[in-house]
């Protein structure tokens, strides 16, 4: 009999609940394997699923297991890995080991007690002599060589200006600019010409990098790093001079049209689609470059972004640095019956086997000495690996801004509109004490 | 008892008069123009406006659609455009890459019996306050109104708490018990209304053929507020199914437990693919679509008859 009560709405939604009861009640029961024992691992990991590491990672992961039999749960770590450790170690389902970038809330781990100090490890498990001495120093507190080692640097990278020379040609420039005068001057030509300057994500982290690469024109690295760490920007001169370097070239046309709304992924887009001819971006999106199918890795050049006259840098500069991502060892790692899985995991990336596999996927800087050119087949990489020649190196804001990122970033948002020197560096200072 | 008669549902409302008569403003009297316009010349308006209002429900749904099936660069340059090359493959990569298969399982089985549960709560308790009118029906009714006022991120810390004292964090467990707790105020209200709708009459003379409490909510009132039963359960399920704070917090991102909305920021990176992203947002959107397909008319039926009963 059927009075309508169950129609054909009401039917459907029953099969799909019986269904899906039907389908997941055999994996009911099951929880997430952090804080798993026995014969296993816990990972959490921030190169997450779409992330060009993630290949070379998995290879990793599963060459380690058919060695040592020793499963590896990796959980995946989304943009706030950072809250998600945390909680977890608060939910004593810690991981026995993080791999993640050294940021904001990470670069508090050690004094929390989520992670342990590295410094013994790294003699005990033969890496001292394998690991780069500068890149090991940007993971000890403080950058310093006498600091505590905070994690185990893996992933480096190198963060040049990229130039569109097809496009500068088509421009009337006859080479890449060395010196912000150029600069200007060649920007005025591409514009002529109808073509985006320098386009730049003025509304994310790719523009905070830029304007740090700028600001700090006139002073060196230490007092960069004091400002930087504690504010003081507007009562430090030869930060003052970079602000304002940085607001001529903006009110001069530099930067491409609207870059205060523009992101890191409207830039890349910009730069490959041959709309603007130069940015600056780091080596994670050489592979990308290449797989976006435009050709665009054989019409560029890498090299610095040009410095002012009476700069402190003699050569174009470059950002480079090895706080990518790393490996940070929670408290439950490092208990007795757990730290040799972890050795035993750590160790296996390092071998030269598996880095040069990062090399040639993810386009990482190597953190270990030896000789990767042959692991270097994308051709934006093998530039990138004589880059040392061509430019100088400024100092990478992210360990000394630290936890103010996020409010130095909404700062410079207006940076990159209309703000004055005077009210960026104010907006700095404020943002910088919290 | 016997089951009831299609005569004793819902009140239909009565059939609309074939040329409705405009309404008539008090200070039309005073406004020839507005007195001459006539529904027809009304009506390319209405039409138009009309139109206008689905097109910019449906752009967001076009650019999502179109977006799956580009590059990046066609996606940020030209984004209403029509891809250059469908590139169809992104729902495969995107399907393999984020593991979407055992994420869209985990959904559906955490959906699934957080609705029965709702449902399996809030019937007996609507069921209750529907027959009693008295001042403590009036203040349990009360009370389940007051959950509207706590918002869903002040929980959010004692929740994760709550879920490790009952050893239930990183579970699917525990969002199964907690979905159904934070929708059940509004289960409870809705389906309460449309209970209330139930004639006394039919009651009273199921009561005389000798239907206790069970049989009366079971045949008599739910097949009554059968409407309503539906129209909870798809705004509860759209609900659970895009539940994002808790599941990222409580459930975790380990892939056998993960949800489909934990599943698809794994897409994201430094260098996102953005085809791919929207492939897998097309592919998490699609159960619950062909669902609310399937039960809009029911939905919009209760809505109305909830509309016209007052």
């Amino acid at each position: 009999m059927n009075h309508r009560t169950r129609p054909r709405a009401v039917r459907a939604v029953a099969v799909f609940i019986v269904s899906a009861l039907a389908l997941g009640l055999t994996a009911c029961g099951t929880s997430g394997h952090a804080a798993g024992g026995g014969n296993s691992i816990d990972v959490v990991t921030r190169w997450s699923a779409g992330n060009s590491a993630a290949g070379a990672q998995s290879s990793v992961f599963k060459a380690f297991t058919a060695q040592t039999g020793i499963k590896v749960n990796a959980t995946d770590g989304l943009e706030t890995i950072d809250d998600q450790v945390e909680t977890a170690v608060a939910a004593g389902k810690s991981p026995d080991l993080v791999i993640v970038n050294l940021f904001d809330k990470t670069l508090g781990w050690l004094d929390a007690g989520v992670t342990v100090p590295v410094d013994g490890y790294l003699k005990e498990w033969g890496l001292q002599d394998r690991i780069k001495p500068a890149a090991l120093d940007e993971w000890r507190v403080g950058g310093k060589p006498d600091g505590t080692l905070q994690g185990l640097p893996f992933s480096g990278f190198s963060w040049p200006v990229w130039y569109n020379t097809d496009l500068l040609k088509k421009a009337g420039v006859p080479k890449i600019p060395t010196t912000t005068d150029e600069l200007v001057a060649d920007a005025g030509k591409l514009r002529a010409a109808g073509i985006q300057p320098l386009v730049v994500g003025g509304n994310d982290w790719t523009g905070q990098k830029l304007f740090y690469q700028i600001a700090q024109s006139y002073t060196d690295a230490a007092t960069m790093e004091k400002v930087m760490k504690n504010g003081g920007y507007c009562a430090t001169p030869s930060v003052m001079d970079g602000i304002k370097l940085f607001t001529r070239l903006r009110d001069a046309g530099v930067f491409a049209d609207d870059s205060a709304g523009l992101t890191a992924d409207s830039m890349y887009a910009s730069f490959y689609s041959g709309k603007a001819a130069i940015m600056s971006a780091g080596s994670w999106a050489y592979t990308e470059a290449t797989k976006s199918g435009t050709g665009i890795e054989k019409h560029t050049t890498l090299a610095g972004l040009p410095v002012p006259g009476g700069s402190t840098y003699r050569k174009p500069t470059a950002f480079q640095g090895f706080t990518g991502v790393g490996f940070m060892i929670t408290k439950r790692g490092a208990q007795p019956d757990r730290i040799d899985k972890v050795r035993r995991l750590i160790t296996a990336f390092y071998a030269n086997a598996s880095v040069g596999h990062f090399v040639k996927d993810a386009s990482i800087l190597p953190p270990t000495s030896g000789d990767f050119g042959s692991y270097a087949t994308d051709p934006l990489l093998a530039q990138s690996l004589h880059l040392d020649t061509a430019v100088d190196y400024p100092v990478v804001p992210d360990v000394w801004i630290g936890s103010a990122s996020d409010r130095i970033i909404q700062v410079l948002t207006g940076a990159y509109g209309k703000s004055t020197a005077q009210k960026i560096c104010a907006g700095l200072d404020s943002a910088t004490k919290g | 008892m016997t089951a009831p008669q299609p005569a004793t549902r819902l009140p239909q409302p009565p059939p609309p008069p074939r040329r409705p008569a405009p309404p008539r403003p008090a200070t039309a009297a005073v406004r020839p123009s507005a007195r001459r316009r006539s529904p027809r010349a009304r009506g390319p308006v209405a039409g138009l406006l009309s139109w206008l209002y689905a097109l910019v429900l449906a752009a967001p749904l076009y650019y999502l659609v179109v977006s799956a099936l580009k590059t990046n660069i066609e996606i940020f340059t030209h984004p209403f455009a029509l891809p250059e090359h469908w590139l169809w493959r992104n729902f495969s990569t995107a399907w393999r890459t984020a593991d979407l298969g055992q994420a869209l399982l985990n959904s559906a089985l955490i959906s699934a019996v957080a609705i029965v549960l709702t449902l399996g709560l809030a019937l007996p308790a609507a069921y209750a306050l529907a027959r009693l009118d008295n001042r403590l029906a009036r203040l349990i009714t009360g009370t389940f109104s007051v959950g509207f006022l706590i918002p869903p991120f002040a929980a959010l810390i004692p929740t994760v708490v709550l879920s490790i004292k009952m050893n239930l964090f990183y579970t699917r467990e525990f969002q199964m018990l907690f979905l159904p707790a934070g929708a059940l105020p509004l289960s409870v209200l809705l389906l309460t209304q449309f209970m209330r709708t139930v004639p006394p009459a039919l009651v009273e003379s199921a009561a005389l053929d000798g239907a206790g409490n069970w049989r009366l909510l079971v045949n008599v009132f739910i097949p009554i507020a059968m409407p309503g039963v539906v129209s909870v359960t798809i705004l509860q399920l759209l609900a659970f199914w895009n539940e994002y704070l808790f599941s990222l917090t409580i459930t975790g991102t380990a892939p056998d437990i993960r949800t489909a909305q934990v599943a698809l920021p794994t897409l994201v990176s430094d260098a996102t693919d953005f085809g791919v992203l929207t492939a897998g947002t097309v592919l998490t959107l699609l159960p619950v679509y062909v669902a609310y397909s399937l039960s809009s008319r029911r939905m919009q039926e209760a809505l109305t008859a909830g509309a016209v009963k007052g």
